[in-house]
C-alpha cells in the first residue's frame, strides 16, 4: 500500500513540473499557454481557448504560477504583485473569460487546430454597474437637449416649443430605461417589446402617447442652457425630474392598449379553429363584435404528390382599412398530397417560431397603428329623444378630447355616430356624458355597452 | 568573261532556290481518328508501383490553403478551397426516333431511377454538395416526423435548416441508338452516350470546367454478345433476347448507364484531383491538412511536390488515407533529385517542417486503384 502511494506521488512531481512548463510569463507580466483542440474552425479555437484559459486559471489558483514566476529572477515586483492579485481573486472565484486576452493565429496539427493565448497583463479592478430603473429615487432626473422653431400660426413661440421637444425627449428616454427594466423582468412585455419592428420605435411611441394624455409625468424641470438657432429656432437643454410611478401605470396602460386587442377571425376551416386557439395562446382576445378583424385565407400549391400551403391574412377594421398583413412562407416545408394535408400543413406553419414572431409582429405594429391613428372606429347610437339640438351633434363630438374622425348619420329615430376615440370605453363613456349634456333635451340615461365600439343610448 | 558571269549567275540562282527549299512548312499537327469505340475508365497506378519516371505533377493541382477557411459548411468564404458548390442534378433523355426492332422498348426506357443512383454516387466523391430531388422520400420522412415528433419540433428544425440553394446544374444527357444485326438469328447492338454540363440556373452560362468529354456505352460492354442473340422466323420472334420486351432492354441499359456512371465518376475525379497541404514529414509519413472534407478517398495516390516562386518540383509519390478532416500519408517512392534527398535526409533525423517560404502539397492523379471495385 506504502509502496503504491509512493508510486502514485512519484508519478504526480513531473507532471506538475511539466504543466508549469507549459505556461510562460513574459517580462510585461502576460501569461501565455498553447493549447490544441479537436476540429477545424471557430468552434475548435473556441473549445482550445477555454481549455487553456482552464489551464492558466487552475495554475493561478493553485500557486504554482506564482513560484514559477518567483523563480525567474527578471521579472520587476510590479508584475509579481500583478500576479499575486490575479491569483487571490481567482480564489475569490473571479471569471478568465471575461478578461482580456490575444490569441494567436490558428494552426493546424493533424485533425487538432492550437493556438497560443495570452491573458495580458491588465487593469483588475471592476467597473461599478451604472444606476438605472433599480434605483431606489421616485424621481429620475434626466439632462436633454430640445429644439423648436415658432410657429405663428399657433401662437407657439420657439423657446415654447423647444422646452415641449425637450420635455418629450426626457419622457422618452426615462421610457426607454424603463422598457428595458421591463424586458429583463416580465416576459410579457418583453415579447411584446422584443417583437415590435423597433423599440426605438416603441419607446418613442410610448412617449408620443404620455405627452399627448397627460403632463403629469414630469415633476420638475429647469433650463440649463438655451441658445438661438437662425431663423427663428431655439435650442434648449433641459434637466427634467421624471416620477417613475405615474410614468409607469400610463406606459403599462399605453402597452396594453397595443398588446391585448381584440379581433374577430373570419377565416374558412380549418384554419379559422386553428387560427382562434393560436391568438388565444399569444394572449389575443377574439370577438365576433370586435373592431378589428383577421381575415385569413389559403392555398394548396400542388406538385408531383405533394403540397404546400400558402397562407394570408389581413388585418382590418369595420370600415374595411387594412392596417397590416401577413404572408406565410411557403416553402418551409412540403407534406405528401392527402385528406388530412390542409391540416397538418396549418399546424407545422403556426408553430414556426420565426413565422410566429412575424405574425405576431405584423400584429403588434398593425394595433400601434391603430393607436397612433387616435384611436379605433366607435359606433354610438343615440335615440333622438334624448337631442334637444341634433345638429349640433358632430361639431359637440369633434370637441371632444381623444376623438377624432366623426361622422353623423340619422335613421329611424336614432342617431349612429362613428368616431375614433383614444382613450379606453369607460373614458368615452364618461366624455359622452359630460360633453352631450348642453344638447341633450333631458337628462341622458345609463348607456348599453355592447361590446367596446358600440354604445347605445336608448 | 560573259560565261564567268553566267556561271555566277548560275551559281547565284541555284543557292537562292536551295535557300527556298529550306523553308518547309511547319508540322505542328497530325491527323487523328476520330473514333466511336466505347469508353474506359482510367484509374491510378498503386503508389507502391510506381517508379521514378512516374512522379511527375498532374494537371489539375491546386495550391490554395486553408488560410481563408473558416470550416463552417453552410457559409464557407469564396476563396476557400474547401467550399464546394452546391447542384441539383438532372438526367435527360433525348427521345429514340424512328421505328424498327426493338425500337419501341428502347422508347419506354425510363431513366429516373438512374437520377436518384447518380445522386447517391456524386455525393459520396465530395466535389459537389447535391441537393436531392427525391421529393417522394423526403415529404413522407417529414409527414412521419409530424406524427411521430410533433409540429413544434418540425417546424423549429424545417426553419432551422432551410433547403440549399443550388449554384449550379449539372445536367446529363443521353443518347440512347438501337441497331440489329444478322437475319434469322440476329442480335441486339444498343449504344448509350453520355454527355455533361455545369450550368449557372440565371446566367445560363455552360461552364468549361470540370471537362469530362463524352462518354460511349456499348451492350457489348455489359453483356455478351450471345445474350443479346435471338432467333427469327416468318418475321416473329420465336427464341432468345426479348428486344420487345421493355423490361429485358431496361435491364441492359441499366448496366450500361451504370458503367456510364462509373467512367463519369473517375473522369471527374482526374478533373478534380483532392489536393492537400503537407505540415510536415517524418521519416516515410506525411501528414496534410484536408482529408475526407476536400474529397481525400483511401488509398488515395497523391504526388508530393514542392510549390515555390511558381514553380513546382516533384519529391515522391504517396499512398494516402484520410480522416474526417486531415490525412495521413506513406511516400513509397522519393524523387531521385537533390531536393528530394535533402528533405528525405531532415524528416529521417526528426519532424520535417516546409519553412515560410516555400510550401509542399499533395495532389492525387487521379481515381484511386481499389475505387472501381470497391465502390462501383
Amino acid at each position: 500500500m506504502i509502496l503504491r502511494a509512493l508510486l502514485v506521488a512519484c508519478s504526480l512531481v513531473p507532471a506538475v513540473a511539466e504543466a508549469q512548463q507549459h505556461l510562460q510569463i513574459s517580462l510585461a507580466g502576460d501569461i501565455s499557454t498553447q493549447n490544441c483542440a479537436y476540429g477545424r474552425g471557430d468552434s475548435a479555437i473556441q473549445e482550445a481557448k477555454a481549455q487553456a484559459l482552464a489551464e492558466i486559471s487552475r495554475q493561478v489558483k493553485s500557486g504554482s504560477l506564482l513560484s514559477l514566476a518567483e523563480s525567474q529572477q527578471s521579472l520587476s515586483s510590479e508584475t509579481i504583485s500583478y500576479l499575486q492579485t490575479l491569483s487571490s481573486l481567482q480564489q475569490e472565484g473571479m471569471d478568465l473569460q471575461g478578461l482580456k486576452t490575444d490569441i494567436s493565429a490558428p494552426v493546424l496539427q493533424g485533425s487538432e487546430t492550437c493556438i497560443t493565448v495570452t491573458l495580458l497583463h491588465q487593469s483588475l479592478s471592476q467597473g461599478q454597474s451604472e444606476g438605472g430603473w433599480a434605483t431606489t429615487d421616485e424621481v429620475i432626473s434626466v439632462t436633454v437637449v430640445g429644439e423648436g422653431w415658432e410657429d405663428r400660426q399657433r401662437g407657439v413661440s420657439a423657446r415654447k416649443s423647444a422646452e415641449l421637444d425637450a420635455l418629450r425627449r426626457a419622457i422618452s428616454q426615462v421610457v426607454g430605461t424603463w422598457l428595458t427594466e421591463q424586458r429583463s423582468q416580465h416576459s410579457n412585455t418583453a415579447e411584446l417589446t422584443t417583437e415590435t419592428t423597433s423599440n426605438f420605435e416603441l419607446q418613442s411611441f410610448v412617449a408620443q402617447q404620455l405627452q399627448t394624455k397627460s403632463a403629469g409625468t414630469v415633476k420638475a424641470w429647469s433650463v440649463l442652457e438655451s441658445q438661438p438657432i437662425q431663423p427663428n429656432g431655439m435650442k434648449v437643454t433641459i434637466r427634467a425630474d421624471v416620477e417613475k410611478t405615474p410614468l409607469a401605470v400610463a406606459s403599462k396602460n399605453i402597452l396594453q392598449q397595443i398588446g391585448s386587442p381584440r379581433v374577430a377571425v373570419v377565416a374558412p376551416q380549418p384554419l379559422a379553429d386553428t387560427l382562434r386557439l393560436w391568438l388565444s395562446e399569444q394572449g389575443i382576445e377574439i370577438s365576433s363584435a370586435a373592431n378589428l378583424t383577421l381575415r385569413a385565407s389559403h392555398q394548396l400549391i400542388k406538385r408531383s404528390g405533394t403540397a404546400r400551403l400558402n397562407l394570408s391574412i389581413i388585418l382590418e377594421d369595420q370600415a374595411g382599412n387594412a392596417y397590416g398583413r401577413w404572408q406565410n412562407r411557403p416553402e418551409l416545408i412540403a407534406l405528401p398530397y392527402s385528406d388530412q394535408v390542409l391540416r397538418d400543413l396549418i399546424k407545422v406553419h403556426l408553430s414556426t417560431d420565426g413565422q410566429k414572431k412575424e405574425f405576431h409582429q405584423q400584429l403588434n405594429s398593425a394595433f400601434m397603428r391603430v393607436v397612433k391613428e387616435e384611436g379605433l372606429i366607435h359606433d354610438i347610437f343615440i335615440s333622438s329623444q334624448y337631442l334637444s339640438q341634433p345638429d349640433r351633434l358632430n361639431s359637440v363630438l369633434s370637441t371632444m378630447g381623444g376623438a377624432s374622425a366623426v361622422s353623423v348619420s340619422h335613421s329611424d329615430g336614432i342617431y349612429k355616430a362613428q368616431m375614433r376615440f383614444t382613450g379606453t370605453t369607460g373614458e368615452l363613456v364618461a366624455a359622452l356624458r359630460q360633453s352631450l349634456q348642453p344638447i341633450a333635451g333631458r337628462v341622458m340615461p345609463q348607456p348599453t355597452i355592447n361590446n367596446d365600439f358600440n354604445i347605445r343610448f336608448d | 568573261m560573259n560565261r564567268t558571269v553566267n556561271i555566277i549567275f548560275s551559281l547565284i540562282a541555284a543557292s537562292v532556290l536551295t535557300a527556298c527549299q529550306s523553308t518547309q512548312q511547319a508540322q505542328q499537327t497530325q491527323t487523328g481518328n476520330v473514333s466511336n469505340r466505347a469508353s474506359n475508365a482510367q484509374i491510378a497506378k498503386s503508389a507502391y508501383n510506381f517508379e521514378d519516371q512516374d512522379i511527375k505533377v498532374p494537371a489539375f493541382f491546386d495550391t490554395q490553403g486553408l488560410a481563408n477557411c473558416n470550416f463552417d459548411r453552410a457559409s464557407e468564404a469564396d476563396n476557400c478551397p474547401l467550399k464546394k458548390p452546391v447542384v441539383r442534378m438532372y438526367f435527360s433523355g433525348t427521345d429514340v426516333g424512328g421505328e424498327g426492332q426493338g425500337v419501341q422498348a428502347l422508347r419506354e426506357y425510363d431513366n429516373n431511377q438512374l437520377l436518384k443512383m447518380l445522386e447517391n454516387q456524386f455525393a459520396g466523391i465530395n466535389r459537389f454538395r447535391i441537393v436531392t430531388r427525391d421529393d417522394a422520400v423526403i415529404s413522407k420522412e417529414q409527414q412521419l416526423q409530424l406524427e411521430q415528433q410533433g409540429a413544434t419540433n418540425v417546424a423549429t428544425r424545417a426553419t432551422a435548416n432551410r433547403v440549399l440553394q443550388p449554384d449550379y446544374v449539372v445536367k446529363l444527357d443521353t443518347l440512347r441508338t438501337v441497331k440489329n444485326e444478322g437475319s434469322i438469328t440476329g442480335w441486339m447492338d444498343y449504344t448509350l452516350e453520355i454527355t455533361s454540363a455545369i450550368i449557372d440556373p440565371y446566367t445560363r452560362e455552360m461552364l468549361a470546367y470540370p471537362n469530362v468529354g463524352k462518354i460511349r456505352v456499348k451492350s457489348e460492354d455489359v453483356r455478351d454478345r450471345s445474350e443479346l442473340k435471338y432467333v427469327m422466323a416468318n418475321n416473329r420472334h420465336v427464341s432468345g433476347f426479348r428486344y420487345f420486351d421493355s423490361a429485358h432492354v431496361n435491364a441492359v441499359m441499366n448496366d450500361m448507364a451504370s458503367r456510364g456512371i462509373d467512367i463519369l465518376l473517375t473522369r471527374m475525379l482526374s478533373e478534380m484531383p483532392a489536393t492537400a497541404q503537407v505540415f510536415g514529414i517524418k521519416g516515410n509519413q506525411i501528414s496534410l491538412d484536408r482529408g475526407q472534407n476536400a474529397g481525400v478517398l483511401p488509398n488515395e495516390t497523391m504526388i508530393v511536390f514542392q510549390y515555390s516562386a511558381g514553380f513546382v518540383e516533384p519529391i515522391g509519390v504517396a499512398n494516402v488515407n484520410p480522416s474526417r478532416n486531415s490525412a495521413m500519408g506513406e511516400i513509397t517512392l522519393w524523387k531521385d533529385s537533390k531536393l528530394a534527398d535533402s528533405i528525405a535526409k531532415q524528416a529521417e533525423a526528426g519532424v520535417y517542417r516546409p519553412d515560410s517560404n516555400t510550401k509542399i502539397f499533395a495532389v492525387s492523379v487521379g481515381t484511386p486503384a481499389g475505387f472501381l471495385e470497391s465502390r462501383t
